[in-house]
């Protein structure tokens, strides 16, 4: 019994419509810098309780360092979001791209440091023994999906940042902190699969 | 959760070898029933390389992310298991390769080149086979898939059974109660 059928469904069925309000932080994109990029949102093949792939990037790096994030990077010349993001994920986490099913790709998220972020949704097998590249990758985890879609589970916050105050969501998961581009994306993918349409896909 | 090799297995007592083994984690691919079957065009060369398409895989995480997908079947075919789909994989010999062994208290362990620890016995018996000039000792690792030991592990093998009266008990080792002939 594979996940993928139902989860397809259910982001198909999600994408169908228009979301006018979804998160966006292209207002404090003030540089003009609008770098294309891609992340993979790889979900593991568990129909019971399946488990969203993060990383935690290493301190020392240059663009969000220390953050919670989806393996993924810059698309190179040449190359669309799902290459990128099945690629960078291989990089940064021995995640062969074989080993992945893309279900699709969905809002792409303006960040504030000038990213145009593709999400790339796919399913992956469970339990696969992922080891995280040391210069890109400080560890990786799992986290549920179903917490992660469930929008009781974020708290918003507020910071004031480039003259703004500037609201984010922020979620505490076993010690690791997602929030930023992280938990925005995901914000936005919890308005394409609802709790409810995952829960009636598994 | 960064990844750790386990440590060499000289030092290790069985218990602890026992507790590493039980903590490698591997996708449950005895629970899928995959509908769609196909071919990875991937190779497991004789000695241990994973080829994609004529390249060699070199890095040894994504080999290691594969072989936690591989399976064999009865009849010998050797495949990549995924939740949806199947893929058939050629292994030229065995799948994996055996490359350091020890004597832990009653038992024989294994480490391979996958960096999996095997500790021989009922479940995982000792095979020998080839020639009495060329013998090729087969560990039988997990689901369907055997590890051959390399020259060196096999020198090592030979070793420990020389030290345990091999030459009097016609070459054979015990692991975990069972008994094992080293000559094929």
């Amino acid at each position: 019994m594979s996940i993928f059928a139902p989860l397809a469904r259910a982001f198909a069925e999600g994408h169908a419509r228009d979301i006018p309000d979804l998160l966006s932080d292209a207002h404090f994109a003030r540089d003009g810098r609008a770098t294309p990029a891609a992340v993979l949102i790889a979900i593991t093949d568990d129909p019971h309780d399946p488990q969203v792939i993060l990383t935690q990037r290493p301190r020392a790096m240059r663009d969000h360092p220390g953050q919670v994030a989806f393996p993924g990077g810059k698309i190179d010349p040449g190359e669309d979001a799902i290459t990128a993001a099945l690629r960078e994920a291989e990089e940064e986490l021995a995640l062969p791209r074989e080993a992945v099913r893309v279900i699709g790709t969905s809002d792409i998220y303006h960040t504030g440091t000038g990213f145009l972020v593709t999400p790339v949704v796919g399913v992956v097998p469970p339990g696969l023994p992922l080891v995280p590249s040391p210069t890109e990758v400080e560890a990786w985890f799992e986290a549920p999906l179903a917490l992660l879609l469930d929008p009781a589970s974020w708290s918003a916050n507020e910071v004031f940042w480039r003259g703004a105050n500037r609201r984010y969501l922020e979620l505490d998961w076993q010690g690791f902190r997602i929030w930023g581009v992280t938990a925005a994306i995901i914000a936005n993918l919890s308005r394409r699969i609802t709790l409810e349409a995952l829960r009636d896909a598994a | 959760m960064p990844y750790e090799p386990p440590p060499h297995l000289a030092g290790l007592t069985l218990a602890q070898i026992a507790e590493l083994v039980e903590q490698r984690k591997l996708p449950p691919v005895e629970t899928w029933s995959p509908g769609q079957v196909g071919e990875s065009h991937m190779v497991i060369a004789a000695d241990g390389t994973w080829f994609h398409e004529g390249g060699p895989i070199r890095r040894e995480a994504m080999v290691r992310t594969f072989a936690s997908l591989l399976t064999r079947d009865d009849t010998g075919q050797h495949w990549l298991v995924t939740p949806y789909e199947k893929l058939s994989i050629e292994v030229e010999d065995a799948a994996f390769i055996a490359t350091d062994c020890v004597r832990a208290d009653g038992a024989l362990a294994f480490r391979l080149n996958t960096d999996d620890l095997v500790i021989a016995g009922p479940d995982h018996p000792l095979r020998a086979a080839g020639t009495a000039d060329e013998p090729a000792l087969y560990l039988h690792a997990r689901r369907g898939c055997a590890a051959r030991l390399n020259r060196s592990t096999w020198a090592q093998l030979a070793e420990i059974a020389l030290a345990e009266g091999a030459e009097d008990n016609g070459w054979q080792v015990t692991s975990q109660g069972a008994t094992f002939s080293l000559l094929p």
